[in-house]
Formats: C-alpha cells, sequence, structure tokens
C-alpha cells in the first residue's frame, strides 16, 4: 500500500472514530471564566527575530501565581513575577530595521593602516594580522529560545520586565571573520505612555559571534521606532570587541531590513582595527 | 466576522474572545482528539489551548493567519497535556461511548483495531502531523505555516509517520497470520 493509499485509510479512520465534540458555547464560556486571571502577552518586538521551533511551552496555570521576591519595578508599580520556561511566538516576520545605519557611517575607519591589501574579505596577510577593516554584510539565522526567562506584569495584565532570555543561533556574513553561531542575552522594560496603549520598549543584552577563529563579544541597546517612519522598525546597535584571532579587532553591526518569512534576519556593519569608539564624541 | 473578532481580542475583549473560542472550539477539539485519542484529555487540551491563545493573540500581526496560528498553540498544548500525564495511554479500543460521524463509502482495506494501534504507537509530533493533514486535509506548506516548521520537516515527519503505521501493520499481520492484509500493506 502506496503513501496516498495509506493516508486515505488514516484519514477515514480518523473521520470514523470523530466523537461529538463537548458543547462549545459552554466550553467558552469555561474559557471566558478563566481569561480575567490570565494576562494578555502584549506585543513584543524582537532586536533579532528569531522564531520558536518545535518547541513547546510548559506552562501551566502558575502564570496567575505569585513567585517569591518580585523584581521592583522602575514605574512605581508592584509587580506579578512569572517564571517559567516561556514558548517564543512567531510573531509575522516583519521586523524591519535600519535607521541606525546612518550612525554607522560616522564612526567607521575605512583606511587600512596596517598597509594591508585586503583583497579577500577576512583574510589576514600573517599569522598576527587579524585582517583589514571591512565592511560587512549577511543575516542572522533563526535558532533556539528562550531560556528561563522572568517576567513581572503589573496589575492590569501589562508586562514591565522581562529578564534571563536566552537565544541562539548560526550566523553568515560576507566577512568568514564574521560567521558563526551566535547566542543573545536579553532584557527589557516597558513603560507606559500617558494617553495612549503603547508602551515604551527599551531592550537590552550581550550579543556574541563564535567560530573556530575566536570570538567576538559585546553589548547592545535597542528601542522602537513605533509606527514613525516604518512599522515594527527596531533600532539596534551590537557593539562587539574581538577575541583569539580577532584580538585587536571591534565591530558595530545592526539589523538592515526585515527577517522575512525564513528566519534570515539581514545585518550590516563593520570590522575595525580599534577599539569601539568611547561613549564621549571628545577624547578628554 | 472572524477578522473583527480576532482584532478585539488582540485589544483585551474578553466577549469577543469568547465569541471567538465557541466558534473555534470544534475544530480545536477535533485535532486534539485525533492527536491525543481520549476525549477528556482532548477538551482540557482545547481549553489550555484557547487560553494559550489569549495570552498570546496581542502578537498575532496578520489576523487573517488566526486559523494556521491557532493550531500550532493548540497542538503545543495537547503536548503538554500529554507530558502531564506520564501515565497516560490513549485508548486503543473503540469504545461504546464514540460516535462515528461519518463512515468511509468504499468500506476499509484495513482493520481499524489495527490501525488504531499502529496511530498509538506514533510519536506525538507524528500524530499532529497525520492528523492536520488527512483529518483536517491541510496541504504540507500549510501545516509549515501553522506549526511553524519548515515544510521539509513536514515531509519528513509525515513520511516518517506513515513508513512506522506501515512497520506496525505489518508486524500485526504477520502476528496474526493474515496474509491478505500483509499483501495489502507491502509496497
Amino acid at each position: 500500500m502506496n503513501d496516498e493509499r495509506l493516508g486515505k485509510e488514516i484519514g477515514a479512520f480518523y473521520r470514523e472514530t470523530d466523537v461529538r465534540p463537548p458543547d462549545s458555547q459552554e466550553s467558552a464560556r469555561q474559557v471566558a471564566a478563566r481569561l480575567r486571571r490570565t494576562p494578555q502577552v502584549k506585543r513584543r518586538r524582537w532586536p533579532a527575530a528569531w522564531w520558536l521551533r518545535t518547541t513547546h511551552s510548559t506552562d501551566t496555570d502558575q502564570a496567575t501565581e505569585h513567585q517569591a521576591s518580585p523584581i521592583p519595578a522602575t514605574n512605581g508599580h508592584t509587580p506579578t513575577v512569572i517564571g517559567r520556561t516561556h514558548v517564543m511566538f512567531s510573531p509575522v516576520k516583519a521586523i524591519t530595521a535600519g535607521a541606525l545605519v546612518f550612525a554607522l557611517g560616522g564612526t567607521l575607519l575605512i583606511a587600512q593602516p596596517f598597509g594591508q591589501q585586503g583583497s579577500v574579505p577576512g583574510a589576514a596577510t600573517d599569522a598576527d594580522d587579524p585582517g583589514p577593516a571591512a565592511y560587512v554584510h549577511g543575516f542572522m539565522f533563526e535558532g533556539d529560545c528562550c531560556g528561563a526567562e522572568v517576567e513581572t506584569y503589573d496589575d492590569e495584565g501589562n508586562r514591565l520586565t522581562l529578564r534571563g532570555s536566552v537565544a541562539s543561533g548560526n550566523v553568515k556574513m560576507d566577512d568568514a571573520r564574521m560567521s558563526g553561531a551566535w547566542e543573545m542575552k536579553l532584557s527589557i522594560d516597558e513603560f507606559p505612555q500617558p494617553g495612549t496603549e503603547e508602551r515604551v520598549e527599551i531592550h537590552w543584552g550581550e550579543l556574541t559571534i563564535t567560530n573556530d577563529q575566536g570570538d567576538w563579544s559585546g553589548a547592545w541597546k535597542s528601542t522602537y521606532d513605533s509606527e514613525q517612519v516604518l512599522e515594527e522598525t527596531e533600532l539596534a546597535l551590537y557593539e562587539l570587541t574581538g577575541t583569539g584571532t580577532y584580538e585587536g579587532l571591534s565591530a558595530l553591526l545592526a539589523p538592515t531590513g526585515s527577517a522575512g518569512e525564513f528566519g534570515k534576519l539581514p545585518l550590516g556593519g563593520a570590522i575595525f582595527p580599534s577599539p569601539l569608539p568611547p561613549d564621549s564624541a571628545y577624547d578628554d | 466576522m472572524d477578522n473583527d473578532l480576532v482584532t478585539r481580542a488582540k485589544d483585551g475583549d474578553e466577549r469577543a474572545f469568547e465569541m471567538l473560542a465557541a466558534a473555534h472550539h470544534p475544530r480545536l477539539f477535533r485535532v486534539a482528539y485525533g492527536i491525543l485519542r481520549d476525549r477528556h484529555l482532548a477538551e482540557d487540551a482545547t481549553q489550555q489551548g484557547l487560553l494559550d491563545i489569549w495570552r498570546h493573540i496581542p502578537r498575532l500581526r496578520d489576523t487573517s493567519r488566526f486559523e494556521a496560528w491557532s493550531y500550532r498553540l493548540l497542538v503545543n498544548a495537547c503536548y503538554d497535556e500529554a507530558k502531564r500525564r506520564p501515565n497516560w495511554v490513549p485508548s486503543a479500543d473503540l469504545t461504546p461511548g464514540d460516535m462515528p460521524v461519518s463512515r468511509d463509502a468504499s468500506g476499509p482495506v484495513i482493520a481499524r483495531d489495527q490501525l488504531s494501534r499502529a496511530l498509538q504507537r506514533l510519536s506525538l509530533e507524528h500524530r499532529a502531523v497525520l492528523v492536520l493533514r488527512y483529518l483536517m486535509d491541510l496541504s504540507p506548506q500549510e501545516i509549515g505555516d501553522a506549526l511553524d516548521i519548515p515544510r521539509r520537516t513536514v515531509y519528513s515527519r509525515l513520511q516518517r509517520a506513515l513508513e512506522n503505521v506501515r512497520g506496525v501493520l505489518e508486524a500485526d499481520a504477520r502476528t496474526s497470520g493474515r496474509v491478505s492484509a500483509r499483501e495489502e500493506v507491502t509496497r
């Protein structure tokens, strides 16, 4: 019996053994009675649009239970702490970013101070040379999410904070120095905007890219350009310092577009042979 | 109508969500029962799935994708329900309480109790794709969208599930000595 025939048999079996469902109105009423104790998770904008694939929640009704030692909120509310292994649901993959790309141009080095030809991206001319400065482009691919997140909520079910989220995947750039495995740690603070339903979200964390030659690691921060330029515009900048073979190099990366339907978040940025720019515009 | 209810539910309208839940409960229960093969477990999974839908519906960007998106949460709820009951074994027999809704006019080629036992041996992930494909008539692409897995993974799971079913049926046929059944299932 081929697959098609077996499939039809299985379908017929399912239909023959279908059972009449419970009264849907009554079931819906039972669900509705629990809605008040079930806070909605407000829209989350991820700096990198990774998707949860084939993992599933271990949530139970603990969603409404208090945990010990609530994390103090920054806006005066007494939070409800919810800790669990959280399912990260995939939004429609349409996070668009890039407003910060313009900021990269003012701080990047294009010159090659060590006299390197740099004809092949990522090629070092000798064992001690981590390679030239270069603009880089590529993609961050979907991975696993989210670790043991802990969220706090206000009395109305609005999220106040998220801590402890960890995601990972692969990154492939046109410069092999920045390709490899990535891991990102994420925290979020949310603040109400009086007079609107929209909440101000501040994200921050750490990004690490690892390959056989070395690591890149550093901090990142982002916020959200809500409906001002493009919907779902994430403003993020990853500031990375190289180790291993990449000792002496730094990098700035930012999302440059939508992750689309297939979990490919485009990234752009640059590698340069100096420390990260200082926080101040002027050297003291 | 659905899009309006989904939009209102995203904004926290509990009444709208109750109406949405009532409208979609039969479909979701059908999938849950197909996977879990236990009426009470299926009802629990369906209700938990609906609660998960309520929790996460603000994140649903495209309201027209509600149905596909709801399958994902429902299937996850089925997995969780099964894991919460470590001693759970789905019923392999058709009990008097089961009420057939329809019957295949061409008549069964494979004995239904054999098929039931074969399906019982499948993992939850394999059951899920079989139910969505052969009960709900979703295409592999639609299943991939619903479960948020690549289409190649859908094809792989479908193929593996059918192979496993076929393997159990063949083993059953050898055990029972039913030569005609073995001839039917051998490729």
